[in-house]
């Protein structure tokens, strides 16, 4: 079909050909999409491993947490025990990461490995979408592939009847690449069906913006660990047991 | 079957209460109706899947019905099991070392083999395979290969604190585990084992620390106060002992009635309040120590007058003699 021709006829009839063209195209991206978040899904499970460190930091984070909240059910010498387990100035648990020398170093770029990782991942997201636009773009030329069912302004004609010569065509007639955005969003619906969890490989997600999602390494420890001191000074033990005989004695419950 | 009768149980498929009393009274009222299920229907598919399933997924330990019925489900063959039958295979392998039933543990450890023969947790199975057979030079040995490759195995790491410990090698134990808590402090599994190793060791400041670990993690459990009250108990003093009255006091405040839990704390004020008034002067500064004595006795008379009223005699005497010791 051309669209150098009149219109409306030329449409009509090689709406066959152009048709298993499109399905041929939404397969292959539906395809490609569940690949892709297989492949996604081998990759992360080597990132779980953590090192011993980051389970150490975050476990102290919770232990500390965790007296913070129930201090009043243990007796106060044992409180004061810990608290000095976590708060002594030399060999206290959360005293003992020191600021780092260079703070430029520290942080995602000194990383290698976790560098590697994140473009790793950009790479192969980014390579399919490339891949298909091209795709789309070569064989669906100068072609009009769907009537969307709304008008758009004539200033979106640029955009979505890229090759398409003719001047006076309606604009909710679209060319190959908003077919191509279309597919793009529409299957994101059917892949969760498929799929049944969030789609590892989704592109749009990406697109909504997760510039660093590089794990925690730029989390400045000693600083956390500083305010979890203070805040750990600042609790106020006050024992809960402390009438736990007479309220026994006077309770109805036995 | 004689085994369930010195338990006191009258079916084998009733359903225990253990010490502890943490998941058992839990799944108490589920887990009857499973095994009431099973009775029925034996044989199956969907009954068995669905016991084992509820089993693997709470941690029990019904070794006896699981290897039965576990057994008669491998040999059907049916197609419903689907990709569950290798948790199945590792679970039903489990319980046979339970109950020393060489046979289906030989079975279920080769298709487990055979299908994944690179697999770091078929080789643990491979190691407790061994120390069922006794050979815990071999167990120990493969324990260390994976440690090796993977130095934070936590299953593993648990295995290795049992085998020494079921080796009698305590303190051994005690360090190994003392190296695993360093890392990993949230454990409560971990801190409950390393107090009951401490206990048996009669360390007993240390075991209060892991219970009152076990505290900060969970103070509304019972078990924990009603345990942490025991060790001070144990330990003896006159701190200790006011210490104790208040913890036994608090589980009773936050257990059921009905639970295993309040019995116990029962008996275990009794005894503290007739241990504090047998420390002489100090004591006297505890007016209220007789009224609490006496209102655990009225208590604790009255359930044995409901519940074993044949053992009502001897309970008198018991707090007879330790109401001397609270009056002297």
């Amino acid at each position: 079909v051309s669209t150098q021709s009149t219109g409306h006829e030329g449409v009509n009839i090689g709406l066959e050909y152009s048709e298993l063209g499109l399905l041929s195209h939404y397969l292959i991206k539906f395809l490609s999409e569940i690949i892709l978040h297989n492949i996604m899904k081998l990759m992360t499970q080597a990132d779980k491993k953590l090192e011993k460190k980051n389970i150490v930091q975050g476990q102290t984070l919770q232990r500390c947490a965790r007296l913070k909240t129930n201090a009043s059910y243990i007796p106060y010498s044992s409180f004061a025990s810990r608290r000095a387990f976590f708060n002594n100035p030399d060999t206290g648990l959360l005293t003992q990461e020191k600021p780092p020398e260079n703070p430029l170093l520290n942080g995602p770029l000194s990383d290698p490995s976790v560098l590697l990782e994140g473009s790793k991942r950009n790479v192969i997201m980014v390579l399919p979408q490339l891949v298909f636009g091209g795709f789309c773009n070569y064989f669906f030329d100068g072609f009009v592939v769907a009537k969307l069912p709304f008008y758009l302004t004539q200033k979106w004609k640029p955009m979505i009847q890229r090759s398409i010569e003719t001047v006076p065509l309606d604009t909710s007639y679209v060319s190959s690449l908003s077919w191509y955005f279309l597919v793009l969003f529409g299957l994101r619906g059917i892949t969760t069906l498929a799929l049944g969890e969030k789609n590892l490989a989704d592109e749009t997600q990406m697109m909504q913006g997760q510039p660093l999602d590089m794990g925690q390494p730029h989390i400045e420890i000693h600083k956390v660990y500083l305010s979890e001191k203070e805040n750990l000074e600042l609790v106020k033990h006050e024992w809960a047991l402390e009438n736990a005989v007479s309220n026994l004695l006077n309770s109805d419950k036995y | 079957s004689d085994v369930y009768k010195r338990q006191g149980i009258n079916a084998e498929y009733g359903v225990f209460t253990t010490d502890c009393g943490m998941s058992s009274e839990k799944h108490a009222k589920d887990l009857k109706a499973h095994c009431e299920l099973l009775q029925r229907y034996p044989t199956n598919t969907n009954t068995i899947l669905e016991f084992l399933s509820y089993v693997r997924h709470n941690n029990l330990r019904r070794s006896d019905l699981v290897v039965k019925h576990g057994d008669i489900l491998l040999k059907q063959s049916s197609g419903q099991v689907g990709d569950e039958v290798w948790a199945i295979l590792e679970q039903v392998f489990i319980a046979s070392l339970d109950t020393n039933n060489k046979r289906i543990a030989d079975e279920c450890f080769s298709r487990l083999k055979r299908q994944f023969p690179n697999s770091t947790r078929v080789k643990r199975l491979e190691g407790l395979k061994l120390e069922a057979e006794g050979r815990y030079e071999d167990a120990k040995s493969i324990y260390e290969q994976i440690l090796a490759e993977d130095a934070w195995n936590i299953p593993v790491i648990k295995r290795v604190v049992a085998m020494l410990k079921a080796a009698g090698k305590t303190s051994q134990a005690i360090a190994k585990l003392n190296e695993y808590l360093k890392v990993y402090m949230g454990d409560t599994e971990a801190w409950n084992e390393l107090a009951d190793l401490y206990l048996s060791q009669q360390l007993y400041k240390n075991a209060e620390f892991c219970y009152e670990e076990l505290i900060l993690s969970n103070p509304h459990h019972p078990l924990y106060h009603r345990k942490y009250a025991e060790v001070l108990f144990s330990s003896g003093g006159f701190e200790n002992y006011k210490l104790a009255r208040s913890y036994f006091s608090h589980t009773l405040n936050i257990c059921n009635p009905q639970s295993p839990h309040a019995n116990r704390a029962l008996i275990g004020l009794a005894v503290t309040c007739s241990a504090l008034s047998s420390k002489g002067k100090q004591a006297k500064d505890l007016k209220d120590n007789v009224a609490v004595f006496d209102w655990c006795k009225k208590k604790l008379l009255a359930r044995y007058r409901e519940k074993a009223p044949d053992k009502v005699p001897l309970m008198e005497k018991v707090l007879a003699k330790m109401l001397d010791k609270t009056q002297a």
